[in-house]
């Protein structure tokens, strides 16, 4: 009797060590934590992509320390800078700080703008001065622009961002010179609309009132990737949500390599941030001694789409 | 054939015509298990031998009229024997376990002092003994967590895999069991390891200096050699603990006459924590876990000049979690082995060992974190025949030569991307998986010279060959170790050695899984390559009861490999061109106290090190600390035996943390649309912040007392084990994230083990 108590008293003790144990395995612990803060100097950011037909707009601010308490907009624009786009032809453009203001996020938005419209085939330097620092960059506009063969849409499609419906763009690349696409649209939507996602969304300030809203898809396309001059297929994830029946119009984007690469880079490091199993992206500028690009694309002529769904 | 070998080892060492041999085996006089390391002295001619993996031994001895052999081995009373006009003869010995062998400090002739008299350098032999009695997470004994203690070994964080030696990564460690090698060396990331102590016989870790018969890898072989099984009589070992059970039987094989001919041992272990987590799982519970391994082996005498070992292996783990958002999973992997070995003895000073060898490696995991899976497969198949042949000329030679023919098949695939909106995990593509045949040979020799009796040299070189395709690499790696006997009880070695690897594991850095991938090298990877130098300072004391070294040593690596910054893995094929290669060194400084004998047994040992990589298409260009780099890490294991009953051990650890890549500012890039204007991450540097640093201790007590099983005498033992005393939540990874509110960038810290009590019951019969 005495040894069935102890064979049970083991096997008690055993099965409550055993749930002890199931519950502290199974609850890993996860906690903010302070990190020392390194050392880092702040650097410019400039972000100026010229279009053919439209003034330039110049996106000029600050870096900060990753864990600093500047979060917004205007925390990091620098207003108190010079910029100068000047062409080969020596006209000068110098472009003022304004703002305008970002109807879906119902945020401030803050850049330089300038006042010439950009020619085609033309080469400009940009000048900006800031902190008694001075950047220089050069682009010249020569990329041809692209032609949209169709615009559809699919229901569903699989890419590297998952399971989705998809905007499907045929186009033809331009031969004879290096290419890079990107994919625009041009939309007007209510405060209804959500992010793809469905997280972001602050538009309550537009009350009824229809805005628009651009999207740019973050991946760029080589035409490496297709070999030069052959017909090109992508099929993009819209940015927002949408009706049946919502229009807007397609537009493709035919980039300079060098600014393409610099997006593409951004496109990798959100990817490898959202995406645990992709190594960090270290950022490389195209402008010396600051982040940032200058460069150009050319826009195509327009599509109209509307979502049949 | 013999004769014509014999002609030609005589007209090469003259020596022997006038000399004497004695060889044989040195058994355990109870179970008939080969003793490996034990030694044979004759101290009147100030010579002597250890006995090789099979308890093999050959001795060449100046004639005399008596002849006075000592027979040693730790933990055994020692055998003294007195030859009167000796011949050459084959002399097996056994030995008796000492009872009083850990109660008191004996004479020296007693110890092995191989520490200090050996040639080699940088190798520790693990004490399997203490093992048993050291603390354990959920009740499992476990050798690798008593390599991680070692000098020069870096653990892997909780819950990654692998330990990682002299600034090598994980995949530069040879884990060999009964010489055929072991992938994955580990059960569930680490945590437990797939070698089940009950059936192994000896560890080795040999950190530099290498031996010309060991290549492949760069870093360090793990030389595992199981049991052979009970001679004597049929016996078995069984333990009950919280999360699994194993059960060891073994015995002697009858031949016809009904005299033992050969033994045989099976070894088994498989975890329950299905079951027992069955109760607590929700109805569409997706958390999951289990492993099993089973060790199994044969030996058989043809003869007093032949021997075959058959050895098997087989492992596998199961788990499926979904806890915590940072950490979900589905893994299947597993190991398994098989070798066929013949030992045969040409003569008293030959010998010779032939293999069969055939492993597989297979790993395939699904990790979902973040929204985004990961889907990885790792297929390898090795067969491979090798040969190794040992020549005892005399007492101041030791040649070994040998071959080796392998053919790997590799199957890699890594894929990561968006979970679809359905939250079903895509199919395994295996179908897509190209398959590589690669074959990797080598010949090898190795000599032992006893220069003086204060100078030794161990002079080898090895060539090792790979062919993938039309791609062939070739290569010579000279080995060298050298001793100076500077004292009876201490000396000084240093070693040279080049080692290189074909088969490599491309690491991801950032993910918190073992999404490891094994490729062969080919006209784009090319083999990884290292030299290392090694010097250090061996003492003894107190009658060898307590070692002493200091070793100090400097490792370059060439062709390093990792993932290029953003690759985002789309298909296997991609793999080679997502690579980029660099190189990396490591220096450190190893100190090793250890307490052989005695009540109180174990060691304390220190490492100061650093290890750095530089590769042209990361951080820059600028070096960066390798992702184990650890500037300290020190380990205190101790086992303390209070009564003849009961013993109480202990295991401090504590490392500098691991390094790890955090942005340091960010950047707002504007232009236009919506989703695109955005925070991006400055990096300044590759691993340029650090975990916080690790430390645990863990305690156990152990109860043991004889006890009959079956009629038969055995022991009963309780051991109850604390893991992380004091419950320290040491950091596993850390990530960063924005506040949904405020968008202020945070930092976030994950932990896994908080202090674990477990108990386990062992018995022997």
């Amino acid at each position: 009797m005495q040894r069935y108590n102890s064979v049970k008293l083991a096997s008690l003790m055993l099965l409550m060590l055993a749930f002890v144990l199931l519950i502290l395995v199974m609850t890993s612990c996860e906690k903010t934590i302070t990190v020392p803060v390194q050392p880092y100097t702040p650097t410019l950011s400039i972000a100026c992509m010229l279009v053919p037909g439209e003034v330039p707009t110049l996106f000029l601010s600050r870096s900060t320390g990753y864990f600093s308490t500047l979060t917004t907009a205007r925390d990091l624009f620098v207003a108190d800078a010079s910029v100068v786009i000047r062409s080969a032809e020596g006209v000068t453009d110098v472009l003022k700080p304004t703002m305008g203001l970002d109807s879906f996020l119902c945020q401030p938005t803050y850049f330089y703008r300038g006042s010439l419209p950009t020619r085609q085939g033309q080469t400009y330097t940009l000048t900006v001065t800031a902190n008694g620092q001075t950047y220089h960059a050069e682009t010249t506009v020569n990329q041809a622009k692209p032609t949209i063969n169709r615009a559809d849409y699919v229901p569903l499609f699989k890419d590297i961002y998952g399971e989705h419906e998809g905007v499907v763009i045929d186009f033809t690349d331009t031969p004879g010179q290096a290419n890079a696409y990107r994919f625009e649209m041009r939309r007007t939507v209510d405060s209804t609309v959500r992010t793809a996602g469905n997280k972001v969304y602050r538009s309550e300030c537009n009350g009824a009132r229809p805005f628009g809203v651009l999207e740019i898809g973050r991946s760029v396309y080589f035409d490496t990737g297709s070999g030069d001059g052959r017909p090109i297929t992508i099929t993009i994830e819209p940015a927002f949500t949408h009706r049946n029946g919502s229009p807007g119009q397609v537009f493709m984007q035919a980039m300079d390599p060098a600014s393409a690469r610099f997006f593409d880079q951004l496109d990798r490091q959100k990817l490898a941030t959202y995406n645990p199993f992709v190594e960090p992206v270290f950022l490389k500028t195209n402008i010396p001694g600051c982040m940032g690009v200058f460069g150009h694309y050319v826009r195509s002529e327009p599509v109209p789409f509307v979502f049949p769904e | 054939m013999r004769y014509l070998l014999y002609s030609l080892l005589l007209t090469a060492f003259p020596a022997l015509s006038q000399s004497l041999t004695l060889n044989g085996y040195v058994r355990d006089a109870r179970t008939g298990e080969a003793l490996i390391g034990a030694g044979i002295t004759v101290p009147a001619q100030r010579v002597g031998a250890t006995t090789n993996t099979y308890g093999f031994y050959s001795l060449t001895l100046k004639p005399a009229d008596t002849v006075g052999v000592v027979v040693s081995f730790v933990g055994f009373a020692p055998q003294y024997l007195r030859l009167s006009s000796p011949v050459s003869q084959r002399l097996d010995v056994t030995l008796s376990e000492n009872a009083n062998a850990l109660a008191e400090v004996v004479v020296s002739t007693r110890r092995t002092d191989e520490n200090v008299r050996g040639t080699q350098m940088s190798v520790l032999t693990i004490p399997l003994s203490l093992v048993k009695t050291l603390p354990v997470l959920f009740g499992e004994r476990d050798i690798l967590k008593t390599v991680q203690t070692l000098p020069g070994v870096q653990a892997g964080q909780e819950g990654t895999t692998g330990f990682y030696v002299r600034g090598g990564n994980s995949d530069q460690n040879l884990v060999l069991l009964d010489e055929a090698p072991v992938y994955n060396p580990n059960h569930l990331f680490g945590w437990f390891s797939t070698f089940n102590t009950n059936a192994l016989n000896r560890v080795t870790l040999i950190k530099g200096g290498f031996p010309a018969q060991y290549g492949g890898r760069l870093s360090s072989i793990l030389d595992v050699t199981m049991r052979e099984g009970n001679t004597k009589r049929f016996s078995g070992a069984a333990g009950v603990g919280l999360i699994a059970s194993n059960l060891t039987l073994e015995g002697p094989l009858n031949g016809k006459s009904g005299q033992a001919c050969g033994s045989f041992i099976v070894s088994g272990r498989r975890t329950y924590f299905d079951l027992l987590l069955k109760p607590f799982q929700p109805a569409a519970g997706q958390s999951n876990y289990t492993f099993f391994d089973l060790n199994a082996k044969i030996n058989y005498r043809l003869g007093t000049r032949d021997r075959l070992f058959l050895s098997a292996f087989a492992g596998r783990d199961n788990a499926q979690y979904t806890g915590a958002s940072s950490l979900n999973y589905g893994i299947r992997f597993g190991n398994a082995t098989g070798t066929l070995r013949w030992n045969h003895l040409f003569g008293p000073k030959l010998f010779v060992n032939t293999a069969l060898i055939a492993n597989q490696y297979q790993l395939s995991l699904s990790t979902l974190q973040s929204g985004y899976v990961a889907q990885l497969y790792t297929g390898i198949r090795d067969l491979s025949a090798k040969t190794d042949w040992e020549f005892y000329p005399s007492p101041t030679h030791t040649v070994r030569w040998g071959a080796i023919l392998t053919s790997h098949a590799f199957a890699p695939l890594a894929t990561s991307a968006k979970l679809p909106k359905s939250g079903n995990l895509p199919p395994f593509p295996t179908d897509s998986i190209t398959r590589q045949y690669t074959t990797e040979a080598a010949l090898y020799i190795n000599d032992d010279w006893a220069i003086s009796e204060r100078l030794t040299l161990t002079a080898g070189l090895r060539l090792p060959l790979f062919w993938n395709g039309a791609t062939r690499y070739a290569r010579l790696e000279p080995r060298l170790s050298t001793r100076y006997v500077l004292s009876p009880t201490s000396s000084l070695k240093a070693s040279y050695t080049v080692m290189n690897q074909f088969l490599q594991l491309v690491p991801n850095a950032t993910a918190s899984l073992p999404t490891d991938i094994w490729l062969p090298s080919s006209g784009r990877v090319l083999p990884q390559m290292s030299q290392q130098i090694a010097v250090g300072w061996f003492h003894n004391s107190r009658d060898n009861a307590y070692e002493f070294s200091v070793e100090g040593y400097a490792k370059a690596m060439q062709h390093q490999v990792l993932f290029k910054e953003g690759t985002q893995l789309l298909t296997g094929s991609d793999i080679d061109h997502s690579l980029t290669f660099g190189r990396g060194y490591s220096i450190g400084l190893e100190t090793y106290v250890r307490k052989a004998t005695g009540r109180l047994t174990g060691w304390i040992s220190y490492t100061l090190s650093r290890t750095m990589q530089q590769f042209d298409e990361l951080n820059n260009g600028q070096a960066f600390p390798f992702a184990y780099d650890r500037r300290h890490n020190l380990a205190v294991v101790g086992s303390y035996e209070l009564t003849p009953r009961w013993t109480v051990a202990g295991s401090f650890t504590l490392y500098t943390g691991r390094p790890y890549t955090l942005p340091v500012g960010r950047t707002q890039i504007g232009g236009g649309g919506t989703l695109y204007t955005d925070i991006y991450a400055d990096y300044t540097s590759r691993n340029n912040a650090r975990l916080r640093p690790y430390h645990r201790l863990d305690v156990s007590a152990t109860h043991k007392r004889p006890k009959r099983w079956f009629g038969r005498p055995g022991t009963s033992e309780w051991v109850f084990s604390i893991y992380n005393l004091y419950s320290r939540l040491n950091p596993y990874f850390v990530y960063v994230t924005t506040d949904d509110i405020t968008r202020q960038p945070i930092a976030r810290q994950v932990s896994l083990l908080p202090i674990i009590p477990s108990v386990s019951y062992h018995i022997t019969f």
